[in-house]
């Protein structure tokens, strides 16, 4: 190899690795993401765009030399701030009539077994509607795996207040289901 | 109320230290109370991640429904469209037009487009053009079909070839999915 083609090959090999970076936290976080974000209140279509425009930014933060760190928290984070430039349909999930959600029709169930589950969403949600918007928020995003410490990341909050905060959340929803 | 029972849902979720959640560990196995609420809040959990499920699918059938009506409606617009054209001015098209009368003008442009292609063929020897055209590079863009679609309006890693018309100017002229 010539000494005058190192300065060409690192770059573009850089360019790949963190493109196939890109690529495989697409398919990792895509649904995760898309699932927070639907949960929060946001249309399918709307989802949608934020989470592309999420992984814009993503693209554009690698190929910036941006920090690697927490990145899969750096997403999230984007993806809850897009969301939140949203706002009018953000609320949207937890205003609506509790029938336009939980419809789905599951094969693998008897009767019987879609009544009870369809009760008990009814109840989960009601209470979920009670708890405060960071309440909701940092079960949301426990919900689609993430740790405490990423959490706080994205809300911008300390990682202490996130477990006091989920401690508190699941608490209420307890009580309030009656499980 | 038990002095653990503050921990319980970190201790769930793997976020407590070792040394603590160890502590825990051999506490639960002397409470009687916190196994229960443990349950609980593990009952808790999986049924609001069984609930996020439900309203991410919900959300995207409500979509998929939408679609539907809406190719059904672009369908019935476009029928409507057909039948209010007046059927003279398909007439024209079929009818040959008597001799000294100028043809249509969309006559004439498919007539311009053919000429144009008999021109450019000239231009080489056909077996360097076909060289060329076999030559040319082919330029593969992966989109996922979950990026274009709902979820689950497309089985899992189903596959789309996209012809893409460029026209002379480079830009995309038309853009058709078919099965890969």
């Amino acid at each position: 190899m010539s000494s005058d083609s190192i300065p060409i090959t690192l770059p573009v090999s850089c360019v790949a690795t963190r493109s196939a970076e890109a690529t495989t936290l697409f398919h990792e976080l895509r649904k995760p993401l898309l699932r927070y974000l639907v949960c929060l209140g946001l249309s399918a279509d709307d989802a949608q765009d934020v989470v592309q425009d999420a992984f814009l930014s993503l693209h554009q933060h690698l190929e910036s030399g941006g920090s690697e760190e927490n990145i899969r928290s750096w997403l999230f984070r984007v993806a809850h701030n897009l969301a939140r430039n949203r706002q009018k349909t953000y609320e949207r999930r937890f205003v609506a009539p509790l029938d336009q959600g939980t419809n789905r029709i599951s094969y693998d169930s008897t009767p019987e077994q879609m009544v009870l589950k369809k009760e008990k969403f009814r109840r989960l949600e009601s209470a979920i509607r009670l708890l405060g918007e960071c309440e909701r928020e940092c079960l949301l995003l426990r919900a689609g795996g993430l740790r405490y410490r990423e959490i706080a990341d994205v809300l911008g909050i300390a990682t202490s207040t996130v477990g006091e905060t989920v401690d508190r959340a699941i608490k209420k929803l307890a009580e309030k289901c009656n499980v | 109320m038990c002095e653990y029972s503050g921990k319980l849902v970190a201790w769930l979720d793997r976020e407590l230290p070792p040394d603590e959640a160890a502590r825990l560990e051999r506490h639960l196995h002397s409470c009687s109370q916190c196994p229960q609420r443990i349950a609980a809040y593990e009952e808790v959990s999986a049924t609001l991640a069984g609930y996020c499920d439900d309203v991410v699918a919900a959300s995207s059938t409500r979509r998929r429904g939408l679609s539907i009506w809406a190719g059904a409606g672009a369908v019935a617009a476009a029928l409507l469209l057909v039948s209010l054209i007046p059927h003279t001015s398909a007439d024209r098209i079929m009818i040959p037009p008597p001799p000294g009368i100028t043809p249509p003008a969309i006559a004439f442009e498919r007539a311009h487009i053919a000429t144009r292609n008999v021109t450019r063929r000239r231009i080489g020897n056909p077996k360097q053009v076909q060289n060329a055209t076999e030559q040319l590079p082919e330029i593969e863009i992966a989109i996922p079909a979950d990026a274009l679609f709902p979820p689950g309006a497309v089985p899992e890693g189903f596959q789309f070839v996209a012809d893409i018309s460029i026209g002379a100017d480079g830009s995309a002229q038309s853009l058709r999915l078919r099965p890969y």
